[in-house]
């Protein structure tokens, strides 16, 4: 075998020392994404019961996330930009999460954003991204309402089963409706550098999104808001909305 | 016999041996179009746009060399079919309308229920499904590789491909490259857009309403009297569809047809189908996936009552509010807006009309 002279391992070393490490070394953290009735798992179709014990059945959950942060210790919030699209009728949604540097940080919140960051919104036309961008054509099939609406930021559809049944539709977007969720802890998480990344789960309790402490949405009453013709039914959704996602 | 292409320099292969050098085939993304994604494995060449050409509209891949693709695929009528059902070889219907052959490349599932994930799986049925073309594959390449048409298939196969090798995948990858040229982008909507030219009154009307939330306001929060038509026949990409399946409400019950179900075994699919696209629909009637529809206006009225109930129903159907409420000079408007979606530049296209 050909032995690579000191000088030269000195001076490779000294360059990737210089440029920084290299991508799978940044402490990282991967988020999952569940849904949930009620505090129990949920998966799309089931007839699960409301509030006033009626059966009621969700057929179409789908959201935008994007603009998230981290909080390191040390540094504050760091942000790691991205956006993704989360289909809750598929497995495996997820996104990792990878910070700069190639340190080791104690991570103790975690910010996401609920929707389509309004620069990336309204007058941003699908056609300019890739093809598999989650803001492509593609990507954002069933959700982006035109250019000058911009994306739907969460799609939630289903039916009362009551006779008759009462279908429902709540879809938010416009940039007035754009909110971001946080969370903090004490024990701080140790993300270690060059480290398989760390697991954590996001969930969205779909229950939570009709029925909150001071506010409770029923179908049969306020069945339909794409936003723009029922924003004030849509503020009300997505304030649920927000208030339904928990993280563990 | 391939004719071969001869390398005259520069080469130590020996003059036998022929050189294959497809020529990339420049397609041109039309304003506000999104990039096409097309596969790795069959990029567009000149030559194999050629040959997919050729194949398209050649009658010998059919059982008894009376039909094409081209014969259910009319230019004239953006390359669907007139008929409710299409006749197959032998006679026999199918129990589809054809579907419009326009701006392909852009879509991520193909037929009425989704079911073929690629162009190129898409292409492979119709030659041998009884009730089209009724040609065995085996035969269908046996009649190219011997050249039985007269049209020199070996070379042309061999300048597309690399090989005179005749095969299955390559003959459908072919007909892909074809279809995905079928680009529509010259309606007077497109110009419009593109700021030459301008929309009657009536057009712009309807293009409004196009985009307005359906529904009586008295009746539904927010209704604006639109046709609610931007949900599913989006103008994202300038393609006016989602792909996605929806259930619009034309059945209660879906034991002829169970659509997307029948692909995905999930009840919750009952009922749906693909979006298709509102481009050239002026032209592509019958409308609905078994062709019920013959104008534009019975489909304009099928929504406007909000179609029937079921399980599946989509959310965006007016069913339970009854319609939307679309008097009858907005339906005119509508109607004429959709007319400005027509691209008889693209069905007169001498590209894609029948070579032979």
């Amino acid at each position: 075998m050909k032995k690579t002279s000191t000088p030269l391992l000195m001076l490779a070393l000294l360059l990737l020392a210089a440029t920084g490490c290299q991508p799978d070394e940044s402490p990282s953290l991967r988020l999952a994404f569940d849904l949930a009735w009620d505090g129990a798992p949920y998966t799309l179709g089931e007839v699960v019961l409301d509030n006033q014990g009626r059966d009621i059945r969700l057929d179409r959950m789908e959201a935008y996330v994007s603009q998230f942060a981290l909080h390191d210790v040390d540094e504050g919030w760091v942000n790691v930009d991205t956006v993704q699209r989360i289909r809750f009728a598929e497995e495996g949604n997820h996104v990792v999460l990878d910070l700069p540097g190639c340190e080791d940080r104690h991570i103790d919140g975690l910010r996401m954003g609920l929707g389509v960051p309004a620069d990336q919104n309204v007058d941003v036309d699908p056609a300019g991204y890739p093809a598999d961008h989650p803001l492509g054509f593609a990507g954002s099939a069933g959700m982006h309402w035109g250019w000058a609406a911009g994306y739907i930021f969460s799609v939630y559809d289903g039916r009362l089963l009551v006779d008759p049944e009462q279908p429902f539709s709540y879809h938010a977007g416009d940039d007035r409706l754009y909110r971001t969720v946080e969370f903090s802890w004490e024990d701080a998480w140790l993300l270690e550098a060059g480290e398989e990344p760390q697991n954590r789960i996001l969930t969205l309790d779909a229950y939570k999104c009709l029925h909150g402490s001071e506010d409770v949405i029923d179908p049969t009453v306020d069945a339909q808001t794409h936003t723009g013709n029922n924003l004030e039914l849509a503020t009300r959704w997505v304030t649920l909305y927000l208030q339904a996602w928990t993280l563990k | 016999m391939v004719v071969a292409t001869w390398s005259l320099a520069g080469c130590d292969c020996g003059p036998d041996e022929p050189v294959w050098s497809p020529t990339p085939y420049d397609l041109v993304i039309p304003p506000f179009f999104p990039p096409m994604d097309v596969p790795a494995d069959n990029p567009l060449t000149v030559e194999g746009v050629k040959l997919g050409r050729m194949l398209f509209w050649e009658t010998a891949l059919s059982s008894d060399r009376s039909m094409s693709c081209g014969s259910c695929h009319l230019p004239a009528h953006s390359f669907s079919d007139p008929a409710q059902y299409s006749t197959g070889v032998t006679g026999a219907q199918g129990t589809r309308n054809a579907m419009a052959l326009i701006n392909l490349g852009w879509a991520p599932s193909f037929l009425w229920d989704g079911r073929m994930p690629t162009l190129e799986d898409q292409i492979l049925d119709p030659v041998q499904h009884p009730d089209e073309m009724n040609l065995p594959w085996s035969q269908a390449v046996q009649r190219l590789q011997e050249d039985e048409p007269g049209r020199g298939y070996a070379q042309l196969f061999f300048d597309a491909f690399g090989t005179d090798m005749v095969t299955p995948e390559l003959t459908v990858k072919a007909v892909a490259q074809f279809v995905r040229t079928m680009v529509s982008s010259d309606s007077k909507f497109d110009l419009w857009r593109r700021g030459e030219t301008e929309l009657s009154e009536e057009e712009y009307n309807g293009y409004q309403i196009f985009l307005r939330e359906g529904g009586d306001p008295e009746v539904v929060p927010g209704g604006q009297f639109g046709g609610d038509c931007f949900h599913c026949h989006g103008e994202a990409g300038m393609q006016f569809t989602d792909n996605l399946m929806h259930n619009n409400g034309l059945d209660s019950v879906f034991v002829a047809d169970p659509g997307f179900a029948g692909v995905t075994g999930n009840p919750l699919d009952s009922g749906k189908f693909r979006t298709p696209t509102l481009r050239n629909v002026a032209l592509s009637a019958p409308y609905m996936h078994d062709g019920r529809f013959f104008t534009l206006e019975q489909v304009i009225d099928h929504y406007n009552t909000g179609g029937v109930p079921s399980s599946t129903l989509d959310p965006f159907m007016k069913y339970e509010a009854g319609g939307l409420a679309l008097a009858p000079i907005q339906k005119e408007a509508l109607v004429a807006f959709l007319h400005t979606l027509t691209d008889t530049v693209f069905v007169n296209n001498p590209k894609f009309q029948d070579p032979h």
